[in-house]
């Protein structure tokens, strides 16, 4: 029964995004979607649970081959890297479609997008990987076209997707080149390609061609441009796609292909790259302090958080990648329930400090925003925090007290979240007309992220055994054996 | 049975407020049912403690990579179980307070204080540092949320997170660098680097609200809250308890200490005298009893530290529930002289501030003389008799700041019961009732005599030690009614305000300083980032980027048109490039 459950995920969407496309009942085609993606989500909750932390390599493998000329193989398989990212992506599917607008382009496209990162995240092949990555763009393009007063956030998209995949498209042709020329075979396979025999020269060219590819997705400063025009344009539906099908495919593809491909390169360069992390970390979290609404902050958080998840990687030890991983678990957690909480202050007309104090008006709701934020800047006891935390322990054992610079972050993230939120929830005198509290249904979409958010904070067990066989292949694969060694 | 029974105590003082504060979703006075049963733990873990029983409880591991293993395990020795006490005694008098004050409105002030209560204990029943980080922080965020119910206090929120993150994150660093060195437990207890522990001491500075820093505690005006403030400062004094064996034995790091405490004391004392309004003038008086502690720890032995936090922390909520309702009286009149008018109309809450403040002097026979002779005491075993007397010498000043309040309030001429009059509730009368219980019974603790806190480590008690500083509250007691008492105040001439008066009630512009110093530029800072990123970025990067796309699209659509021609084009345009250069090289 597992042997197909990676093809079913992916294409469940696909298949619903063009019945979405041909069928014209817009309430039927709503309801279709939200069966689709539930099946998906409760799919990827499955592969979790059924996951065998103590298995060593990818698990629900499925391979064919798709183009044999040219060593393209449909090769699916999750590990414990991937797992997490392929699970939340299903989870941000559904949560997209039950509040997102009921038309049936926004419908196609969210589900193609979702299709499209789940294929990504799967793939063992980086041909395929490229494939489903660059995929997404045509549907999210048409996503982001749709939103009114922002006709250009799409292009901009586009354009730095495009231009971060040329370089990455022709860094993975090389690779297949010279696996050509050194085994005699025309091969795009991951584990193939992790044995070839490449000069330090050559891996840093492309080391540099990958970070482009993947760094305009997470996104890292200075390539964040698109960043904020797109988080104005995209309704929270929207980014709640976006942020499992662009930003963390970014993160993971860092994780999963730049140490393993290129060790000698990476090792040479993750002290710039960790520097340049730290400085998108300090950087989001600076640009946070000067932000007066709730979704201008989101930008700034995620271009923190993600700052944190490459630097942790470029640690290249056993914490330090264990808490990457669990980073991006509980940024898709922790934004999604923001990106839902936007949503509906959105619906209440609360963007800004306003002129009533929502904490006397909505009890309810300021209640869960206010816990959302505290999750969102890293409060112990919060899944953020404990990958913070490993990170942190990590950067200390590799580069002593100097590691702890991205620290500063911690510090103008928590004041600018909180800030933010307390002139929200305790703004103004309540003069104006007061909104509802948060409903029943809402409090069903919130409440369970909220609960995972504590409890992962509480035992990030169940994530870190996870992930710990898929870390320790990295380090392997990266020559990191003396972190690996010093972290065990 | 008694190791169960300090299990149990340990689970209902952790969990009972947690309950309390969910339930009090449901309805506000379950939150006062939990804070009860935490009380009662903590009295039984404060038994078994004196006794010679610790209690320990693991609720499994936290994280494990590498050789990186942390556990959630949990430890109540005399230390934590006195703090503990003190903190939930403390707690259940603020939320008695907050029903009977606020009623209809108290259910988020009960609900925060059950926070406040359950990330106390998690604190100090910590047995390793991760997870005393977690009740560290939580306890920060409680207050500034506690501060925040009170719409009234915005500016002061603000002030709270920002030096109470400031410190966390200090804190985190500490901790990470031990934990990284394989230093989990607060109990293993080893050395470490010079800037491992000044991130510690400094942590602990900014928390206990020593000077400059005060200005996070001296702010707060909500009586409730500014009692729930003191059992957060008290914290950093438990942090330093904790980890005395990564700074302490570091000259440098010690005479800081005595250095923040010292003057945070003399400060604190300074400004209190000089405060009109009773909130300041209390909040003051609880700053410089923090800055005491930390300097007599620091110095000393550090044994009475944690008795000491607990006496006054009880000694500190009789003043303050007490003043709340001579003030509340007949409207929000914080003035001493004025609200001294109803104190035979209010007779409780005027001899509750009456026997807050005796406690807070260290008069005998009550808790806080025994308190401050263990902490002096340990002060003349290091440092001899110049050190005590200079410690003797502090507790008359502590002892002046908060019997000038008592004879303000006692030397009021009374007035007329007027039409809006407010009395005690039940629960408050229950509140004042308690704690004046235990400020009197707290002073059994010196007996039978050498026993408990007052046990010698040498096994040789002196008296003299332990009786001085009562003495000396006794002088303080004497200036004060000589400064103070029986002398009717002109209310016009007290209005005059003096230039050093104006300075102490501005905090000696330390607040403006550091906010011009670093708070605007840290803003303009931002703001700026904020531009430069628009302009920077989103111009220069994205449409520089885009124009030279463009450009390059023109010049390739005189050869093609459409736009997948024109991407595929791009596409190939690097391959060749890329080949090329590679061939070449």
């Amino acid at each position: 029964m597992d042997d197909h459950l990676l093809s079913l995920c992916i294409f469940l969407p696909l298949i619903g995004a063009l019945v979405a496309l041909l069928w014209g009942q817009v309430i039927w085609v709503h309801r279709l979607a939200r069966g689709c993606a539930g099946i998906v989500a409760l799919l990827g909750v499955y592969l979790v649970v059924r996951f065998d932390s103590n298995t060593q390599g990818a698990q629900f493998v499925e391979r064919l081959d798709w183009i044999p000329e040219l060593g393209v193989a449909y090769h699916l398989g999750l590990d414990g890297i991937s797992l997490f990212p392929f699970a939340l992506a299903a989870l941000a599917l559904f949560l997209a479609l039950i509040v997102c607008r009921p038309a049936r382009g926004e419908i196609a496209a969210l589900l193609a997008v979702a299709s499209a990162a789940l294929g990504a995240f799967a793939a063992r092949d980086l041909l395929l990987f490229y494939f489903c990555a660059e995929a997404a763009i045509l549907p999210i393009f048409a996503l982001l076209s749709r939103a009114n007063g922002h006709p250009r956030a799409g292009l901009r998209m586009v354009f730095c997707g495009l231009a971060g995949g040329v370089p990455f498209l022709v860094a993975v042709g090389y690779l297949a080149v010279v696996h050509l020329r050194q085994t005699g075979q025309l091969s795009f396979d991951l584990a193939d390609l992790q044995t070839l025999d490449l000069p330090p020269e050559v891996q840093s060219w492309l080391l540099l061609a990958f970070l482009l590819g993947l760094a305009v997705r997470v996104p890292l400063v200075p390539l964040h441009g698109w960043l904020p025009a797109v988080q104005r344009a995209a309704s929270p539906a929207v980014m709640l796609v976006l942020t499992s099908a662009w930003l963390h495919l970014g993160a993971y593809g860092i994780m999963r292909f730049c140490p393993t491909l290129f060790p000698a390169a990476f090792g040479a360069w993750r002290e710039p790259l960790a520097a340049l992390a730290t400085a998108a970390a300090v950087y989001g979290a600076l640009l946070g302090l000067a932000q007066s609404r709730m979704r201008d902050w989101l930008v700034c958080a995620t271009l923190s958080q993600m700052g944190w998840v490459v630097f942790g990687v470029c640690t290249l030890h056993v914490a330090g990648l264990q808490g990457s991983a669990v980073l991006l678990v509980g940024h898709g957690l922790v934004m999604s329930a923001l990106l839902l909480l936007v949503g509906m202050l959105a619906e209440r007309g609360v963007e800004t400090p306003a002129d009533f104090a929502l904490g006397r008006a909505a009890p309810r709701l300021s209640g869960w925003l206010l816990l959302a934020a505290l999750a969102a800047v890293g409060l112990p006891g919060t899944v953020l925090f404990a990958g913070e935390f490993l990170v942190l322990v990590a950067a200390f054992a590799v580069w002593g007290k100097f590691g702890l610079l991205i620290l500063v972050a911690a510090v103008f993230h928590g004041v600018a979240g909180l800030r933010l939120v307390q002139r929200i929830v305790w703004g103004g005198e309540a003069t104006g007309a007061a909104p509802g509290d948060m409903r029943w249904r809402e409090a069903a979409l919130i409440v369970p992220l909220l609960l995972c958010v504590l409890a992962l904070g509480l035992k990030p067990g169940p994530v870190l055994d996870r992930v710990a066989g898929a870390v320790d292949q990295v380090l392997v694969a990266a020559g990191a054996v003396g972190e690996r060694g010093a972290g065990e | 049975m008694v190791g169960q029974a300090q299990v149990l105590a340990l689970v209902a003082a952790l969990c009972a407020p947690v309950l309390g504060g969910l339930g009090a979703f449901w309805r506000p006075w379950v939150s006062i049912v939990g804070a009860f049963c935490a009380w009662v733990g903590s009295a039984v873990l404060f038994w078994g403690a004196l006794v010679g029983a610790e209690a320990h409880l693991s609720l499994g591991r936290w994280v494990e990579v590498g050789t990186l293993v942390i556990d959630l395990d949990l430890r109540v020795d005399l230390l934590a179980a006195t703090l503990l006490l003190g903190v939930h005694s403390v707690g259940l008098a603020a939320q008695l307070y907050a029903a009977d004050f606020l009623r209809a409105q108290a259910a988020r002030p009960l609900r925060l204080s059950s926070l406040l209560s359950a990330s106390s204990a998690l604190l100090f029943c910590a047995d390793n540092y991760p997870l005393l980080l977690a009740g560290w922080a939580l306890l920060g965020v409680g207050i500034h949320l506690r501060a925040g119910a009170d719409y009234a206090e915005r500016g002061t929120v603000g002030r709270i997170w920002v030096v109470l993150r400031s410190g966390d994150v200090l804190l985190l660093v500490g901790l990470v660098a031990l934990c990284a060195q394989g230093q989990v437990d607060w109990a293993e207890g080893g050395g470490a680097a010079q800037w491992i522990g000044f991130c510690l001491l400094l942590a602990a500075v900014l928390r206990s609200a020593q000077f400059p820093w005060h200005f996070w505690l001296t702010r707060v005006r909500d009586p409730g809250v500014l009692l729930q403030a003191f059992c957060a400062g008290s914290a950093g004094i438990y942090l330093l308890l904790r980890t005395r064996g990564i700074w302490g034995s570091d000259a440098v790091l010690v005479y800081t200490a005595v250095a923040f405490g010292l003057v945070t004391a003399l400060f604190g004392a300074a400004a209190s005298l000089a405060a009109r309004d009773v909130r300041p003038a209390l909040a003051y008086a609880i700053a410089s009893q923090l800055g005491l502690v930390l300097a007599a720890m620091a110095l000393g032995d550090g044994r009475g530290a944690a008795l000491h936090l607990a006496v006054i922390g009880v000694g500190m909520g009789l003043c303050l529930i007490g003043v709340a309702y001579l003030a509340q009286a007949e409207g929000a009149v914080w003035d001493p002289v004025v609200l001294g008018r109803w104190r035979r109309l209010l007779s409780l809450p005027f001899w509750a501030v009456v026997l807050g403040a005796l406690t807070v002097a260290g008069i005998p026979p009550l808790a806080g003389a025994w308190s401050y002779g263990v902490l002096l005491a340990g002060l003349f075993t290091v440092g001899g008799p110049a050190l005590w007397v200079g410690g003797c010498l502090l507790v008359c000043v502590a002892a002046l700041c908060s019997l000038r309040l008592v004879f303000l309030i006692a030397d009021a001429e009374e007035g007329e019961k007027p039409q809006a009059f407010r009395t005690p509730g039940g629960a408050a009368q229950t509140a004042l009732i308690g704690l004046g219980g235990l400020a009197i019974f707290g002073g059994a603790l010196g007996y039978p005599p050498g026993t408990g806190f007052l046990a010698a480590a040498d096994g040789v008690v002196r008296w003299e030690l332990l009786i001085g500083p009562g003495l000396a509250g006794l002088a303080g007691l004497l200036v004060a009614w000589l400064a103070y008492g029986d002398q009717p105040v002109d209310v016009d001439n007290e209005q005059k305000t003096s230039a050093l008066r104006r300075m102490c009630e501005e905090g000696f512009y330390a607040e403006a300083a550091v906010r011009s110093v670093v708070g605007r530029p840290l803003l303009a800072l931002a703001r700026l980032a904020r531009d430069a990123d628009a302009l920077l970025f989103e111009l220069a990067t994205v449409e520089l980027g885009a124009l030279g796309l463009r450009g390059a699209g023109w010049l390739l659509g005189r050869l093609q048109s459409g736009q997948v021609r024109f991407y595929a084009a791009v596409a190939l345009l690097g391959v060749v490039v890329a080949f090329c250069y590679l061939a070449i090289t």
